[in-house]
């Protein structure tokens, strides 16, 4: 499992350097990792002038070719929507782009589908804010404690592969309303994430570090706050990025019992009454949302990774 | 090297020979979509399944002799992923209630490329009833009208959601009670928990909450007096291709129909073990005077309680329209009766009714777990004879006084007149104005009826 979860969340350090530092640092070691997936260009242009023009020159034409990407894959969807292409996959009765934008044309110009989202944002917020302070109290103990490790580990290894869906039943009789499920079975979703990465960063811990703390008269909670804190936070960001992404597409299993907001239960109507532009807007919107948050917990986190760079170079 | 040769050279024979095998046999898939949960269309789905009922009468003779059936049947909890599933040309046949039905055939004609045709009915109750709405059991919920207020969760595009709507209308209530939409499965749960107001579903939910003793009833689908019924859509290309296939889909559920009919115990006991729902339950809708009926022809009642289902489809959620001239399509159920010896249209100017203290029932029967099903000649025998009972009693039932609609023993409230004989009604409201204008006292809860059934 360990050596899974470590390539995983290499990359995802490596997504979370890469956004972080689009100049492109090398020196840390996270940053080997980032110039391996990074062109090579990078590097050269580290000297130009100001960073406005760094990122013109270096992300510009990089960001041009994502957003071609995306616009050809619209235009080949429109062409075979609108052609009904049927070859093994079947476009027949998939709603053309057009007709989707129309159909979010109308969305935009109402109030309901404003609200829907505003349910949605709140319950991933409650329930990412509960995950990320309990995920990381209990990472912090388990990576610092064996005790808390072996008694909680269990249950974590145990839990952590139930579908978000599967728990919508319990969810019902165990908790008081159906915004306080759904904000559990969102709130699950991201907790795991976050111990785990909080746990592989706490016990990453470089012993000669702590040693050389402690030397030095350091207190067990000087230890934990300015090296064990400080050194885990690369694998902590990258847990609550990856826990922001997990806790979206939890929310849509626990809207479906939404009964009636949430982005997650526009969706699941729509499907009950067979509208697939509105089931393509509720998906897109999702996947817009979740990505929109990814980045400000990336951006929001970046000033915790400021060490690096710094320590990085010495 | 030779002998590999010859080696491939038989594999590549064999192969080539299954090859042709299959071509020479053509394979024509049966693929039906169904709801095993919901009562009206088990005749159109799990019954044709476990007592293989296509095989006997799917045709195999004339351009069908070398035929080979590829029969496919899937069970889903509610009608649009059948619609999907047909859409995506993966089912042939779909059965569910009139609204998902009507949205089933309005979507098909929207892609304007297919459609589908509405062949015939599983089951139907003529008033409504099998929708209804449902309290917590010891919510203080006794009418709409405390409903006010309040919020009540209803499966949104079901038949139970057109109920509720109507009825809250009519009760001057709408909006005046919050709709949340919830599934059946979550609604259940919600009314077991206590977390919702009240619930409406569809046929067997209402019934199945207050054999658990989990809700109870403030509301019946037969006071909107709009027909419920669920029916099979075919793909219609399809059914162009292999018209006879279809006949005899029908007619297989048919035969599925005459034997809920001639054994609703039996039938009931059966459909119990493959589907889970409580055969109690099931009795109740499958027996003489039962909520379900269940016979095939398509009535010009039907007909109009789906052209008011679609008017209120398509004003609140937006469905298109649907042309019933093109969707509903008989001919293949007439052929079916035909070919079964039934005449038609007498069972189309046929209608099942309910109606109170049917002199054609028995007023009260007890479900036996050794004697099965005994029936009474009065409530009172019933409730004496419940009460002396040396073996389990599975359920009691009994008819609504005023509407005549079969009830649950222990969820009907009981007067006991003063002359010793003893009437049902499905409301608290109900037995109270009836002490009101004949005397009489209520059979109290914690007497005979009410100790388990």
């Amino acid at each position: 499992m360990d050596s899974q979860s470590n390539a995983a969340i290499r990359t995802a350090e490596a997504l979370v350097d890469t956004s972080a530092k689009p100049s492109g640092t090398e020196a840390t070691p996270d940053a080997c990792v980032s110039a391996e997936l990074s062109p090579p260009e990078e590097k050269s242009q580290v000297q130009s002038r100001t960073p406005v023009m760094i990122w013109f020159r270096t992300s510009g034409p990089r960001y041009l070719v994502r957003i071609m990407a995306l616009v050809a894959a619209v235009l080949l969807w429109e062409l075979a929507s609108d052609n009904g292409f049927s070859f093994y996959v079947n476009f027949e009765n998939i709603p053309a782009p057009s007709v989707v934008g129309a159909a979010l044309g109308a969305e935009l110009a109402g109030q309901e589908f404003y609200l829907h989202i505003l349910h949605s944002l709140e319950r991933v917020a409650i329930a990412y804010v509960m995950a990320v302070v309990l995920g990381v109290v209990i990472g912090v103990a388990m990576g610092r404690s064996r005790w808390a490790e072996d008694i909680i580990l269990p249950y974590i290894e145990l839990l952590r592969p139930i579908p978000a869906v599967a728990w919508i039943p319990l969810a019902i009789l165990m908790l008081p309303t159906e915004q306080s499920s759904i904000v559990f079975i969102t709130f699950l979703g991201a907790l795991f994430p976050v111990i785990l990465n909080t746990v592989h960063g706490v016990e990453q811990t470089n012993g000669l570090l702590v040693r050389a703390a402690r030397s030095l008269g350091a207190s067990r909670t000087a230890i934990l706050w300015h090296v064990v804190l400080p050194g885990a936070m690369p694998s902590i960001v990258a847990g609550l990025a990856i826990g922001m992404g997990v806790a979206w597409f939890s929310l849509l299993a626990g809207e479906i019992i939404s009964g009636q907001y949430g982005i997650g239960y526009y969706t699941w109507n729509s499907y009950t009454l067979i509208q697939y532009p509105q089931i393509i807007i509720g998906m897109l919107t999702i996947g817009g949302l979740g990505t929109l948050c990814t980045l400000l917990v990336r951006k929001g986190c970046s000033p915790l990774l400021k060490w690096q760079a710094r320590g990085g170079r010495s | 090297m030779k002998s590999s040769s010859t080696l491939a050279t038989i594999t590549l024979c064999g192969s080539l020979a299954l090859f042709a095998g299959t071509v020479s046999a053509e394979t024509i898939r049966v693929g039906i979509g169904h709801q095993s949960m919901v009562t009206n269309t088990v005749s159109g789905g799990i019954v044709l399944e476990k007592l293989d009922l296509l095989k006997k009468h799917l045709p195999t003779t004339g351009r069908y002799e070398n035929v080979k059936y590829d029969i496919v049947f899937r069970d889903y909890d509610s009608g649009p992923p059948i619609t999907n599933q047909m859409l995506a040309n993966k089912l042939e046949f779909g059965v569910m209630g009139d609204y998902p039905l009507i949205v089933n055939g309005a979507k098909f004609q929207e892609t304007g490329r297919q459609e589908t045709r509405f062949i015939g009915l599983t089951g139907y109750n003529l008033r409504g009833t099998g929708n209804g709405i449902v309290v917590p059991i010891n919510s203080s919920v006794q009418s709409l009208a405390d409903l006010e207020g309040k919020a009540l969760s209803v499966p949104v595009g079901s038949a139970a959601w057109g109920m509720t709507l109507k009825a809250l209308s009519e009760a001057g209530l709408s909006g005046k009670v919050q709709i949340v939409n919830q599934s059946p499965a979550v609604g259940v749960a919600n009314i077991q928990a206590g977390r919702i107001d009240a619930h409406a579903d569809f046929c067997p939910w209402s019934e199945i909450m207050e054999f658990r003793g989990t809700g109870r009833k403030i509301y019946d689908g037969s006071e909107a007096g709009i027909p419920t019924f669920h029916g099979i859509v075919v793909r219609e290309r399809y059914a162009k291709q292999y018209p006879e296939v279809v006949e005899g889909v029908l007619k297989a559920t048919l035969e599925a129909q005459k034997w809920i009919q001639e054994n609703p115990m039996e039938a009931a006991v059966k459909v119990s073990e493959w589907t889970g729902v409580e055969k109690e339950v099931l009795y109740l809708y499958f027996s003489e005077g039962g909520i379900t009926t269940a016979e095939a022809s398509i009535k010009p009642e039907w007909i109009e309680a789906m052209k008011y289902d679609l008017d209120l489809l398509k004003r609140e959620v937006g469905v298109p329209d649907l042309d019933f001239d093109r969707w509903v399509d008989d001919t293949y159920l007439r052929a079916a009766y035909q070919a079964m010896d039934l005449d038609y249209d007498a069972l189309v100017s046929s209608v099942v009714d309910t109606q109170p203290n049917n002199p054609a029932l028995k007023p009260a029967e007890i479900w036996f777990s050794d004697k099965g099903i005994v029936t009474f000649e009065s409530v009172a025998d019933m409730l004496a004879a419940a009460d002396s009972a040396d073996t389990p009693i599975y359920a009691t039932y009994v008819y609504d006084n005023l509407t005549g609609l079969k009830l649950f023993g222990k969820a009907a409230y009981l007067v006991r007149g003063d002359d010793g004989e003893v009437v049902a009604f499905l409301k608290k409201a109900d037995s109270e104005k009836h002490i009101a204008n004949y005397g009489g006292t209520p059979v109290k809860p914690e007497s005979a009826l009410a100790k388990a059934y």
